[in-house]
């Protein structure tokens, strides 16, 4: 009986702490207005993602659907954003083609952060060593071109599609991370209390991702924010280009490249889609510096 | 001596840049799920026409000895033919990459000029009203991607407000300059034909204006806060003590610190500007090397993919190269650090 109460009561000072520590980051990270603006508009993203179908008005338009009688549309109340030339609402396919954009932020993360994590670490631990040198020549090398251009090479020889451009842009990214990785670990790893881990005979493993990892989570998680929208931007270009998400799929860089075709007259076809890029990287931008403001004062 | 040394490590550094570069485009080009010629030929074409293909390309020989091949033609510039232009992939290179030279040329002055105007403008009025907009401004320059700002600038200027042409690099019923460095704007200025320098130049406008906010943007936030930086030092509290005129502390001792990380980012995004040519030139209808890249990668074309992929390879590794000495040059520090390797 008296230990329930000691449980609940450690339970309880967690909880409030916790509660303490969350909201002293919510300060932080809402003292400029403007990163609240970003988290809104990646919520919205997320929720329009997410609730596509039900959201849209014509949520059979985001496929292949012909209906030549309203091709071409201007923005009116049926069709906000008008209509394409194969009489798609140009709305429904905005929202539609959030998924994607999100889902390739993810996958891209979820490649690229891992892998350059556990070289960068491996590289920074191992510093002056043959590992250090091999790793980090080749990481060079991949920072040797622009990412766009790397995405761009590697996308040319696949098959274009979703799955492939995101490929490509992992290829573009793994580098960065890598390279921020490497920069941290060879400072950390002369830090006392790794030189005592390494004394008392921890597995180097340890050391690696008990000792020394949960030191650079910060940086790579503010990296992480302020990467999503350049991974969107990138796979968009590709797709622009016509190297990515193939029709009749929505995806905002192809609709883009295919509405600039009827420009100036049916502007709403590539301006909205358009519009539509820079607002979601804009969103995840300035959610992104707050995110460094929150960690970044967290420290001192 | 110093400097000299720095730029030896630089060079043979950058050598084994492209060396490792030449080897991952190879790979890349030639590790791909599925028969190269297949996908290069369409999945209906021919048996001979596949078996011409391998031999030409080498595919029937080991791996290795595909790249020794491979390397020793693109030295010399043989890169094979292209599948698209049915032509030799260097002479098309020849042929498209001034239009992509001239651009990116014009792109960079901009970006340059551009971004330090409206960075000493930003930090001049530091906390001001310009100083919020031109920060909003190049927020939304950083955020958006160029081919976005085409498409919005060519409806804007093109069509709403018909100032300057849209499309192409001269107007139809202009005849283009005889080539010197297949550059028109330069092309039609040295031979003195005024109307299609005029007519070049102002088809240049746009394109290389688009090209150019991303990093322009990029450069005026740099270069803002580096001045911001650097005006509460005391060397420039000391100066003003002494009764120099405002202008002439700024002209003189603050802006040569000041512009050391504009120049280095300024390197960089003059790369990248021939990265990001290919999603302009496609907007602009630019018969460049970029919009020439986009095409062959749509078909496939191995020979011409890998030349286009090395050739912005070296551009890239070439103008880190340039960019780092123009620091070194501005910045002893960093020219002591790195002649000793540090």
């Amino acid at each position: 009986m008296a230990d329930l109460s000691i449980d609940t009561a450690v339970t309880r000072n967690r909880l409030k702490s916790l509660k303490e520590r969350a909201g002293r980051s919510w300060y932080k990270f809402s003292r400029h207005s403007i990163s609240v603006v970003g988290l809104g508009i990646v919520l919205l993203v997320i929720i329009l993602a997410v609730f596509a179908p039900i959201l849209t008005p014509y949520p059979e338009h985001a496929g292949a659907y012909v209906d030549l009688t309203y091709g071409s549309r201007a923005p009116s109340v049926e069709h906000l954003f008008g209509t394409d030339t194969y009489g798609r609402d140009i709305l429904t396919r905005v929202v539609f083609a959030f998924k994607p954009a999100l889902f390739t932020g993810v996958v891209v993360l979820a490649i690229v952060v891992p892998i350059g994590m556990v070289l960068g670490l491996f590289a920074g631990y191992y510093v002056g060593r043959p590992a250090d040198t091999i790793i980090m020549r080749i990481t060079d090398i991949f920072l040797g071109l622009p990412p766009l251009i790397l995405a761009l090479a590697v996308s040319a020889v696949l098959k274009p599609s979703l799955f492939n451009s995101m490929m490509a842009v992992s290829v573009a990214f793994w580098p960065w991370y890598s390279r921020l990785v490497y920069g941290m670990v060879s400072s950390l790893r002369n830090e006392f209390y790794v030189r005592s881990a390494e004394f008392v005979g921890e597995s180097t493993l340890h050391i690696l991702f008990r000792e020394i990892l949960p030191n650079c989570i910060s940086p790579i998680f503010t990296k992480m924010t302020l990467d999503f929208g350049w991974v969107i931007i990138l796979s968009a270009s590709l797709s622009f280009v016509g190297l990515g998400e193939q029709p009749p799929a929505p995806s905002l860089g192809t609709m883009v490249a295919e509405g600039s075709r009827y420009l100036p007259n049916q502007w709403w076809e590539a301006v909205f889609p358009a519009m539509a890029i820079v607002i979601i990287v804009l969103g995840f931008n300035l959610l992104g510096d707050g995110v460094r403001d929150m960690l970044a004062s967290e420290e001192t | 001596m110093q400097l000299f040394l720095f730029i030896l490590r630089r060079l043979i550094y950058s050598i084994i840049v492209i060396i490792g570069l030449s080897l991952l485009i190879f790979l890349i080009a030639r590790i791909v799920p599925g028969d190269p010629a297949r996908m290069a030929l369409g999945a209906n074409a021919p048996q001979w026409l596949i078996e011409k293909y391998h031999e030409e390309m080498n595919l029937d020989k080991p791996i290795a000895v595909q790249y020794g091949l491979w390397l020793r033609g693109a030295l010399r510039g043989e890169f094979g033919n292209s599948l698209y232009t049915k032509r030799k992939v260097i002479e098309d290179i020849g042929e498209f990459l001034p239009a992509t030279v001239e651009l990116v040329l014009f792109s960079g002055l901009i970006m340059g000029i551009g971004g330090v105007l409206l960075g000493m403008l930003s930090a001049k009025f530091n906390d001001s009203w310009v100083d919020n907009i031109i920060r909003v401004f190049s927020y939304m320059g950083v955020v958006t991607p160029s081919f976005v700002f085409a498409i919005i600038f060519m409806l804007i200027f093109g069509y709403l407000w018909p100032i300057l042409p849209a499309m192409g690099r001269l107007s139809r019923g202009i005849a283009a300059p005889e080539p010197v460095t297949g550059m028109i704007v330069l092309d039609s200025l040295l031979k003195g034909n005024f109307p299609a320098f005029w007519n070049a130049l102002k088809h240049m406008v746009m394109p290389a204006f688009t090209l150019a906010l991303g990093g322009l943007s990029q450069e005026a936030r740099i270069t803002r806060s580096s001045i911001v930086d650097n005006i509460s030092k005391d060397y420039v509290l000391s100066h003003q003590s002494y009764g120099i005129p405002g202008p002439s502390i700024w002209f003189r001792f603050l802006l040569k610190p000041s512009l050391i990380p504009t120049v280095s980012v300024f390197g960089l995004d003059f790369a990248v500007l021939f990265a990001n040519a290919f999603l302009v030139e496609m907007v602009f209808n630019w018969p460049g090397l970029s919009r020439y890249g986009i095409n062959v990668m749509l078909q496939k074309d191995l020979n011409a993919i890998s030349a286009v992929i090395l050739v912005l390879g070296v551009i890239f590794v070439v103008m880190n190269i340039i960019a780092d000495i123009v620091i070194s040059a501005l910045d002893p520090r960093i020219r002591l650090g790195m002649a000793k390797g540090e």
